[in-house]
């Protein structure tokens, strides 16, 4: 599909698809007003679009079509055994959006969900009272940013400022926000240390290769230096690690690039994790993804989940905690490890 | 392959004749018309939603469609706008269920757009709702979806509809039909030309990749691996796990025949036995990565 004249294809978001539910909320308006050209086609429910059979993700993802939804049933989830929890007891994760505007080849988006389509749902409100809820047991360490990229997404929906603007009110919660994208609206909002902007970064060979549609290495760095430099807390993600020819040499160079950038003493932590995915998901997005490196390198299944062979892992992630430790304090470095394998 | 279906022959009058489409005498419960070169096959389903599935279900079974054919249901409809260009349809509703089908909106096109409600039998002109937004009404565009995507994808189908009528359509002669759908010829010609070069540039780039990219690599990862095989004395994991690593050096760029070709010089290969085999086996992963 790669040389398909681009000109076949329809625009982002040429068509909005909006649960009847979710017509009348104030963010659906919003939204809305910016694709003014788009055709709105209304619907009794987000999964009679987004779960319909046969869909094609890589298609779709040439001309990405959104959804805008009201959630309901559970809003926060307890944190998956293949994310980091960065040390805190009571990790969750939440999705008050589905998909990305990205396209890594490697991401396990494309086989968790049926639809390369994005889903917004507009009751964010709901998402805040639980969490408030969750709030009055424990304090709450929660991932926003997981199933989607907020950043990339912020101009449009305007969640990752109502995040951050949320998480700044309530003692006990503390916010991640996962991101590839160099252009945050850092001017409309405030440091604090309830709010982690956290940065994956990949070296440009990987970049260039599998993270198709994303900001380069360079535009990254400079967004969290900018950020790190205007007191935001920043946290650097080098997870997924990957696998490639002269793979030391690749993210050597990054991680020079990056500390050449970023002063070390200015970031909260930095996390290492290599590649790692759920057997199911693997299956389908090697079946979707023929042709991809990254998705046809012969994992190894342990326990479920996919992941590169134990001395490879092992020596990628020896290798880059090293390097890093140069830079920054050992306990501000986070590795991927599974629960009750490696405690 | 474009799979064209149409309710009536006066729908499909036009395109039979516009595409030198040659009825295929073979088939006896539905009239079919193709033109292979033309990469196109019309046929006439006759009315109503039960004859509408079955004919998908016939024609499709017995030409199995491929991942980058297309389906078209072309055919008039009942709706109250005055608008007599085609309609694409964004959503179809099934009038007796309430279910609703959603066909991909990948593609640019030059038509207006609406949604469709099927219904069992003719809708009359109290049927039709008073909307902001146009509404049409037919009796087998959602049978034709269901049917359908037992065979295609929600981005494989397109239904394009033209308003006739506004609920009485026993006043519509089949001549006018034919004229409503002349009038527009030339946008549908260019809509269908265009899913034929979207269909012609997928199938190319499938037939180029066959050489050398999926052909090639099956050729090496089957040649190579069944040897390999053969002299690791593989189980059927082991061969799993082979065929994955060649596929991954393929698509890496990894230059594995010459890492199999030094052990093969290095007296490694072929192996003894099942023990020796898995040794070699475990050298040789190492080896490629």
């Amino acid at each position: 599909m790669k040389n398909l004249k681009k000109d076949y294809y329809n625009s982002f978001c040429s068509h909005i698809y909006v649960e009847k539910a979710a017509m009348e909320y104030a963010r659906t308006k919003q939204i809305l007003s910016h694709f003014k050209h788009a055709e709105i086609i209304e619907i009794d429910h987000y999964k009679d679009v987004f779960c319909r059979r046969g869909q094609k993700y890589v298609l779709q993802h040439k001309a990405q079509n959104l959804i805008l939804a009201v959630k309901t049933g559970t809003l926060i989830y307890p944190g998956a055994p293949v994310c980091q929890s960065f040390g805190s007891d009571h990790f969750y994760y939440t999705s008050c959006i589905m998909n990305c505007i990205y396209d890594c080849e490697y991401c396990y988006l494309k086989g968790m969900y049926p639809s390369g389509n994005l889903v917004v749902f507009v009751n964010l409100e709901d998402v805040f009272d639980a969490v408030k809820e969750l709030l009055k047991k424990h304090p709450v360490y929660l991932c926003v940013s997981y199933d989607t990229d907020l950043g990339a997404l912020a101009s449009v929906t305007g969640y990752m400022q109502e995040w951050a603007a949320f998480a700044k009110e309530q003692e006990n919660l503390k916010i991640e926000i996962r991101t590839k994208c160099a252009n945050l609206p850092f001017p409309d909002l405030k440091p604090s240390p309830q709010v982690i902007y956290a940065f994956t970064l990949s070296p440009q060979t990987v970049i260039d290769a599998y993270e198709h549609g994303t900001p380069s290495l360079t535009e990254r760095i400079a967004c969290a230096r900018q950020a790190a430099e205007d007191g935001f807390t920043i946290r650097l993600c080098f997870d997924p690690v990957l696998y490639c020819p002269d793979w030391k040499m690749h993210y050597e160079s990054m991680l020079s690039c990056v500390f050449a950038e970023i002063d070390a003493g200015k970031l909260l932590d930095v996390s290492v994790g290599t590649f790692r995915v759920s057997q199911d998901y693997l299956k389908k997005m090697r079946k979707n993804e023929p042709d991809s490196a990254v998705v046809q390198f012969p994992y190894q299944n342990i326990d479920g989940v996919y992941q590169y062979p134990k001395v490879l892992a092992e020596e990628m992630e020896q290798f880059l905690t090293e390097q890093l430790k140069k830079k920054v304090p050992v306990e501000n470095i986070f590795l991927w490890k599974e629960k009750g394998k490696n405690d | 392959m474009i799979y064209l279906f149409t309710a009536m022959y006066s729908e499909a009058h036009l395109l039979i004749r516009q595409y030198e489409l040659k009825k295929e005498t073979d088939q006896t419960h539905f009239q079919v018309f193709s033109n292979e070169s033309r990469n196109m096959r019309l046929t006439i389903t006759g009315t109503g939603m039960i004859a509408a599935a079955a004919a998908v279900s016939v024609v499709c079974t017995k030409y199995p469609p491929q991942d980058y054919d297309f389906l078209i249901n072309i055919g008039i409809c009942a709706g109250r706008s005055s608008q007599r260009e085609p309609f694409l349809c964004n959503k179809i509703t099934e009038q007796t269920t309430g279910k609703t089908f959603y066909p991909d909106m990948l593609y640019r096109h030059p038509f207006f757009e609406a949604q469709i409600i099927t219904g069992a039998k003719p809708f009359q002109k109290e049927d039709l709702k008073q909307s902001r937004e146009i509404c049409l009404y037919d009796m087998e565009a959602s049978a034709i979806y269901q049917s359908g995507s037992y065979f295609f994808g929600p981005h494989q189908m397109f239904f394009l509809k033209l308003i006739s009528d506004s609920g009485n359509f026993e006043h519509v002669a089949p001549k006018q039909i034919q004229s409503q759908i002349a009038a527009n010829s030339n946008k549908l010609a260019a809509f269908l030309e265009q899913l034929n070069q979207i269909h012609n540039t997928v199938a190319k780039i499938t037939a180029k990749c066959q050489p050398c990219q999926s052909t090639m690599r099956s050729f090496y990862v089957d040649d190579i691996t069944d040897t390999l095989c053969q002299d690791l004395h593989c189980s059927n994991v082991m061969e799993a796990s082979l065929r994955q690593h060649i596929r991954y050096c393929i698509l890496s760029g990894i230059n594995y025949r010459k890492v199999i070709y030094d052990m093969y010089q290095e007296k490694k290969l072929p192996c003894r036995d099942k023990r020796e085999g898995k040794l070699r086996f475990e050298e040789l992963k190492k080896r490629l990565l």
